[in-house]
């Protein structure tokens, strides 16, 4: 897990975040602005690819990726800026024509690529990428004026063919300038996966002495995520707390994990006998406040885990937030006995 | 409906909006002023003269800086509007509103109290321009801006601290300080020289906003962009107001000065 947060830095860490399975680039064909077929794989050959969704219309989360992008490209010298792709697919192909998308994007940088297709076409790219189809959310009753859902992260494609790190919505200037020109010089991907291995384990080591650094996401924070060792073979309960830093409510609408077929949000109901878990079928994250999953309230199920969990091994979580998007957390496996010391529920000396 | 203007993420429109917490701190300080006036009238058997021209402005300047659309764009869209206030709100608008206490009401000043001796004290030359220095220091720090120009109530924490550190830097220019020895006009063009002209504070801050390669603020830097306007360079915009704008204002203080002890001179 890879902190994007703007306090504590290693300067030798990756400030995007680091996914927990490196994510193959896909294959895909769609129409560039000139009217001809573009192949993602082919035309990002040993380049750098940053892979967005977005929309021309979007008025924050779109411009500020590509302004941000373009202004890093442009002090980097002419031999690594050749070696980045940054291809721009709409998710709102009606309005989206090549003519705009052409004049949009040149206007932050004329060599970013943008493709554009049918919404079949346009949806299955995003499936291929495991994000969440794109909606049209109306503001009023004008059916020409909507605004565009849409998962707000650049996948980064080494030159090795793999995305290791993702660029959620929160990502500056800064951060770019200090992973791209890693991302370019590695051609292999060994010295990426070797610092992200790295910075993994130095993670790990922080939650299990219960200062972990925080994940950050689009003004999101995750901090604290830890599985409780499971008695069960079948489930495990896993706690975390989210910061939601921003002035929006936001929803947390669904959870996944890598070793687990389903997750759950579970509230735990009454007292003594009485008392039980119940399902929460989402979970609303006030503005600047913190949502807590702790043990005996609100917490997270595992639940048909895929092996027997045990303290030691991590978990990854896939969050799915209806306005930041997906967040991806590993949360470490944590003997029951230092649950407390984890969640930091408990002052250590 | 907001209080006061404050960085909240949603993109910019020309849409209107009401700061009513402005209005009433502007309200607040005028009427303030005016009863310190009537207190020291009667304090003194005199009558209270009418408002100074002078103070009626400073009053209105500070209104434009905090209220929309200056506010709401300096507080969570631009950094250069950001600065633009510093300079309304610490530079420019306090040597006019302190036009706005009599005479009277200055020498009130000078009576007993642990109040008075404590505002006696931030007004005296050294301890304002420390303060004064301190202040402009601690509310351009990246950290404190991104945390503070989030909440109405930070934002507003840096604008009264802008007020006030631009009031009690310019007392000893503008007014007497009681019971402190005579500041005498080639101090006064020295302290001017030291705490705006080349301030070293000031100056490191414009070489960090100029100079540094990627934008210093994050809450100006992910705000919602506006059509045309780069983070990078709004930010260089920014550093060269602070500069143009403290050496402008340092400029004409100083011909001021200069002015009076010749006259005084003569």
């Amino acid at each position: 897990m890879a902190a994007a947060c703007a306090g504590d830095r290693d300067a030798t860490a990756f400030r995007g975040v680091a996914l927990t399975s490196p994510l193959a680039k896909p294959s895909f064909t769609l129409t560039d602005v000139n009217g001809r077929p573009w192949e993602f794989a082919a035309e990002t050959r040993d380049k750098v690819a940053l892979l967005f969704f977005g929309y021309t219309h979007c008025p924050d989360v779109c411009p500020l990726h590509m302004a941000n992008i373009a202004a890093v490209l442009k002090r980097m010298s002419a031999t690594d800026r050749g070696r980045v792709v940054t291809v721009f697919v709409t998710t709102d192909p009606e309005r989206d024509t090549p003519e705009r998308l052409r004049e949009w994007l040149g206007n932050f940088d004329p060599s970013f690529v943008g493709l554009t297709g049918t919404r079949a076409e346009l949806e299955s790219v995003q499936a291929l990428l495991k994000v969440p189809a794109a909606t049209r959310e109306y503001a009023g009753a004008d059916s020409s004026a909507y605004y565009v859902g849409h998962a707000a992260q650049v996948f980064a494609f080494a030159r090795d063919g793999y995305a290791y790190t993702i660029y959620p919505f929160g990502i500056r200037q800064d951060d770019w300038a200090n992973d791209l020109p890693r991302l370019v010089r590695d051609a292999t991907g060994t010295e990426i996966r070797r610092a992200l291995a790295a910075q993994a384990k130095a993670e790990a080591l922080a939650v299990q002495r219960g200062d972990a650094s925080p994940m950050t996401m689009g003004g999101l924070m995750v901090t604290q995520a830890v599985v409780a060792e499971p008695a069960s073979q079948d489930e495990a309960a896993a706690y975390l707390t989210i910061h939601n830093d921003t002035p929006q409510e936001d929803t947390l609408v669904a959870i996944a994990a890598d070793l687990a077929v389903r997750g759950e949000v579970h509230e735990t109901m009454g007292e003594g006998e009485m008392r039980h878990m119940m399902a929460m079928p989402s979970l609303v994250l006030p503005p600047r406040a913190e949502t807590k999953l702790v043990p005996g309230e609100r917490h997270i199920m595992l639940l048909q885990l895929r092996r027997a969990l045990k303290a030691g091994d991590s978990v990854t979580l896939y969050l799915s937030l209806s306005r930041a998007g997906p967040v991806e957390v590993r949360a470490p496996v944590v003997p029951y006995a230092d649950l407390e010391k984890a969640l930091g529920l408990v002052k250590t000396p | 409906m907001s209080f006061w203007c404050a960085a909240t993420g949603q993109p910019w429109t020309w849409a209107w909006k009401a700061y009513p917490g402005v209005w009433l701190f502007i309200g607040l300080l005028a009427l303030g002023v005016w009863r310190w006036n009537r207190a020291a009238a009667r304090w003194a058997g005199t009558t209270a003269p009418p408002a100074h021209p002078a103070f009626a402005a400073g009053l209105v300047i500070l209104w434009l800086s905090l209220d929309w659309p200056i506010g709401a764009l300096g507080a969570g869209h631009l950094a250069s509007v950001h600065m633009l206030q510093f300079l309304l709100m610490a530079l420019v608008a306090p040597p006019l509103l302190l036009f706005g206490p009599t005479r009277d009401a200055v020498a009130m000043l000078q009576g007993p109290g642990s109040g008075r001796s404590i505002a006696r004290w931030l007004v005296s030359p050294f301890p304002a321009l420390v303060q004064f220095s301190v202040v402009v220091l601690a509310t351009h720090l990246p950290a404190v801006v991104d945390t503070l120009m989030a909440t109405q109530a930070g934002s507003m924490t840096i604008d009264l601290l802008w007020i006030g550190s631009g009031l009690a830097f310019w007392w000893p220019l503008i007014r007497d300080v009681p019971r402190h020895p005579r500041f005498t006009h080639p101090v006064k063009i020295g302290y001017v020289i030291l705490g705006l002209m080349f301030s070293p504070v000031m100056f490191g801050l414009v070489g960090f906003l100029v100079n540094s390669e990627t934008p210093m603020y994050r809450v100006f830097e992910l705000a919602p962009p506006l059509p045309g306007v780069d983070a990078r360079a709004d930010h260089v915009l920014a550093g060269t107001l602070m500069s143009v704008g403290g050496m402008t204002v340092a400029f004409v203080a100083i011909s001021v000065l200069f002015y009076r002890w010749n006259r005084e001179s003569a």
